[in-house]
C-alpha cells in the first residue's frame, strides 16, 4: 500500500532522511514514534505529497503523492498536528467537502460527531482546538479513504476525548485501510497500533508489530535483583522497576510502549539483538 | 475521471470555494464601495468646481482597479504560506489546474466585473449629487451653473483611431497576473514583495536596453514603441530601420494579449512544484 525506497530528504542544509525504506500495508494501524525533530512529520508530508523527495521514491495507493492527482488525493486523508477548518458550520462542511471523498459515509460523520460529543449549532471557528480537531478526525475516518495519516492526533484532546479517539480509531479499521500514527505521546496509542515504528537521526530504528513483540519481549515489574540486572532495558519505579527481558516462557504480557521505546533509543542493540536471533 | 480537468469536480470546487469566501468577498465588496463614496465625498468637499470630472472618474476607476486588483491577485495563494491552510488547500481532491482555474475565475474575472459594477452603482449616484449640489449652490449664489458633468464611460476613448482605455485594461490584467504569481513565490509579504520584484526586472530590462544594448547599436534610439530603430548619421542624415511588418505585429500582438495568460501558466507549473 505504501512502499519508500531509499529516501533522501533535507530542508536546506538539515538533511531528514538519507536512505530510509518502509513498506506499510493495509489493514494495521502504524505507530510511528520518535523524538521531535527525527522527521515523523516530515514523513507523513511526503507520504501525503506535500513534500517531494530529493532521492529515492514514495509510492502510495500505485500513485507519486508529489504529483498530487484527484484520484490518489481522494483516497487519502491527512490529519495534521496544526490545521484548518474553514469558518462554516459542521453541515456545510460535509455539504461542500464530503462530495470530493466518494467513500464518504454521512451516518458515520454523524455517529462520530455524536460520539466525541461536538455541538452541531455552532461554525467550526468558534468551536475550540480540541473539538476542532475531533471533527477533523470524524470527517477523516467518514471519508474512508485507504490511507489515514494522522499527525499527533491525540495533542489537545482531553482525557475523556483520547480514550473516544482510541475507539473510534479501533473501530474505523478495516482490511483495506491503512492508518498511521505519527505521535510522540506514546501512551495515547498504546492499545491502539498494531505495529511500532521508531524513527531516529533519519533512519527506522526499529519496525516491528505488536503481536510480535510480545511474543520475544516481557513487560513486567520485577524485585528480582537478578532479573533486574539482566534485563534488556530497566527502570526504577515506585514499585520495583519495570524491565523488558527475553519472553522465553512464552507468557504474554501487556506492551507497555513508553518503555519499549525508551529501551530502544538507549538501549536499541539489546533489544535489536532479541528480534535478529 | 480525468485527472487534470472533470467538469463536475471544478464546479464542486467552485461551490465550496465560494461558501467559504462568499463573506469575505460581499465584505471586500462592500468596502471598496465604501471607499469610492468616501473619495468622491472628499473630493465635493475640497473640490467646488468640477468634483467628479469625466476625467477624475476615469483615473479613480483605474488606479483602484489597479491598487485593488493586484491587491487581491497576491492573496489569492496567500494560503500556501500558512502551513496548515496550505495542506488543506494542496490536499483537497481536485486537480490544479482546476484550482488555479478557480482562481482566474474568481480572482480576475469576477473580480473585474463586480469592481466594475460597485464602481458604477457608486459613480452614478455620487455624480448625480454633485450635479445637483453644484446646481444648488450656484441659484444660491445667483450664479451660471457649471454644465453637469456625466457618468464616464470608462472603457472607450478614442485617440488617434485607437480606444486606448484598452491599453489601460491589458495593463491591468499583465500586473495582475504578476501579481498572482507572486502570491504563490513568495511566502511572506507577497504584495510588497512583488511590487519590489517587478520594479527590479523592470530597472534591469531599462537598463539592458539602454546601456548594454546601446553599446552594440548605432547611435539612435527605439521608436513605435520598440519595433523600430532609428539611426542618427552626422553625414546621412536619419534612418529608420523597421522590422518586418508581420513580425513587427506580431510582436506587439504577443505582448498585449499573451503577457497574462503566460504568467498563468507560469503559476500553474508553480503551484505544482509547491511544497508545504
Amino acid at each position: 500500500m505504501i512502499q519508500i525506497q531509499n529516501l533522501h530528504f533535507g530542508y536546506r542544509k538539515k538533511k531528514i532522511f538519507t536512505g530510509l525504506s518502509l513498506q506499510l500495508e493495509a489493514g494495521h494501524i502504524y505507530g510511528l514514534l520518535g523524538k521531535n525533530g527525527t522527521g515523523k512529520s516530515t514523513l507523513l508530508k511526503n507520504m501525503a505529497g506535500l513534500l517531494f523527495p530529493k532521492q529515492g521514491t514514495v509510492n502510495v495507493l500505485g500513485f507519486t503523492p508529489g504529483k498530487r492527482q484527484p484520484a490518489f488525493l481522494q483516497d487519502i486523508f491527512m490529519v495534521p498536528e496544526e490545521f484548518h477548518l474553514p469558518d462554516v458550520p459542521i453541515e456545510y462542511l460535509v455539504k461542500y467537502h464530503a462530495p470530493f471523498y466518494p467513500k464518504f459515509n454521512e451516518d458515520q460523520f454523524n455517529r462520530y460527531i455524536t460520539e466525541f460529543d461536538i455541538p452541531r449549532s455552532t461554525t467550526l471557528q468558534k468551536m475550540s482546538y480540541g473539538q476542532k480537531k475531533k471533527v477533523l478526525i470524524s470527517f477523516g475516518l467518514a471519508c474512508n479513504t485507504s490511507v489515514l495519516l494522522m499527525d499527533e492526533p491525540t495533542n489537545g484532546l482531553d482525557i475523556m476525548s483520547k480514550s473516544q479517539f482510541r475507539k473510534v480509531i479501533a473501530g474505523g479499521l478495516d482490511e483495506n485501510k491503512c492508518i498511521v500514527i505519527s505521535t510522540h505521546q506514546v501512551k495515547d496509542l498504546e492499545s491502539l497500533i498494531d505495529r511500532v515504528t521508531i524513527i531516529d537521526e533519519g533512519r527506522i530504528l526499529f519496525d516491528q508489530t505488536v503481536d510480535n513483540i510480545t511474543r520475544r519481549l516481557s513487560f513486567h515489574i520485577s524485585f528480582d535483583s537478578d532479573e533486574i540486572k539482566q534485563a534488556l532495558y530497566r527502570e526504577p519505579s515506585l514499585r520495583g522497576s519495570a524491565v523488558i527481558t527475553r519472553n522465553t516462557q512464552g507468557d504474554e504480557s501487556k506492551m507497555d510502549l513508553e518503555l519499549l521505546y525508551k529501551a530502544i533509543v538507549l538501549n536499541g542493540n539489546a533489544i535489536q539483538s532479541v528480534f535478529n536471533a | 475521471m480525468n485527472s487534470v480537468f472533470y467538469l463536475k469536480r471544478w464546479s464542486l470546487y467552485i461551490s465550496k470555494h465560494w461558501n467559504e469566501n462568499k463573506k469575505k468577498y460581499l465584505l471586500s465588496l462592500g468596502a471598496i464601495g465604501g471607499l469610492l463614496i468616501l473619495w468622491y465625498s472628499f473630493l465635493m468637499m475640497v473640490n467646488g468646481d468640477h468634483p467628479i470630472s469625466g476625467e477624475i472618474q476615469v483615473i479613480t476607476y483605474y488606479v483602484g482597479l489597479f491598487l485593488t486588483g493586484c491587491l487581491y491577485a497576491s492573496l489569492i495563494f496567500s494560503d500556501l504560506s500558512d502551513g496548515p491552510k496550505g495542506i488543506q488547500y494542496l490536499l483537497l481532491p481536485a486537480s490544479i489546474l482546476e484550482k488555479l482555474l478557480t482562481a482566474l475565475l474568481f480572482g480576475v474575472i469576477l473580480y473585474f466585473i463586480c469592481y466594475t459594477v460597485i464602481y458604477y452603482v457608486v459613480d452614478f449616484p455620487m455624480v448625480q449629487l454633485s450635479n445637483s449640489i453644484l446646481k444648488t449652490v450656484a441659484e444660491q449664489e445667483n450664479k451660471t451653473p457649471y454644465p453637469a458633468e456625466k457618468v464616464a464611460n470608462v472603457f472607450v476613448s478614442w485617440k488617434d483611431g485607437d480606444n486606448i482605455f484598452i491599453y489601460f485594461l491589458l495593463a491591468y490584467f499583465a500586473a495582475q497576473s504578476i501579481f498572482l504569481l507572486g502570491s504563490v513565490y513568495f511566502v511572506r509579504f507577497q504584495y510588497i514583495k512583488t511590487l519590489v520584484s517587478g520594479l527590479v526586472v523592470f530597472l534591469i530590462l531599462v537598463f539592458f536596453v539602454h546601456k548594454v544594448l546601446g553599446l552594440f547599436m548605432p547611435q539612435g534610439g527605439f521608436f513605435q514603441p520598440f519595433t523600430a530603430y532609428r539611426v542618427f548619421d552626422e553625414t546621412k542624415g536619419s534612418l529608420s530601420i523597421k522590422l518586418p511588418e508581420w513580425l513587427s505585429s506580431m510582436l506587439i500582438f504577443l505582448i498585449k494579449y499573451s503577457l497574462a495568460p503566460y504568467l498563468w501558466v507560469v503559476t500553474y507549473f508553480r503551484l505544482k512544484e509547491k511544497e508545504v
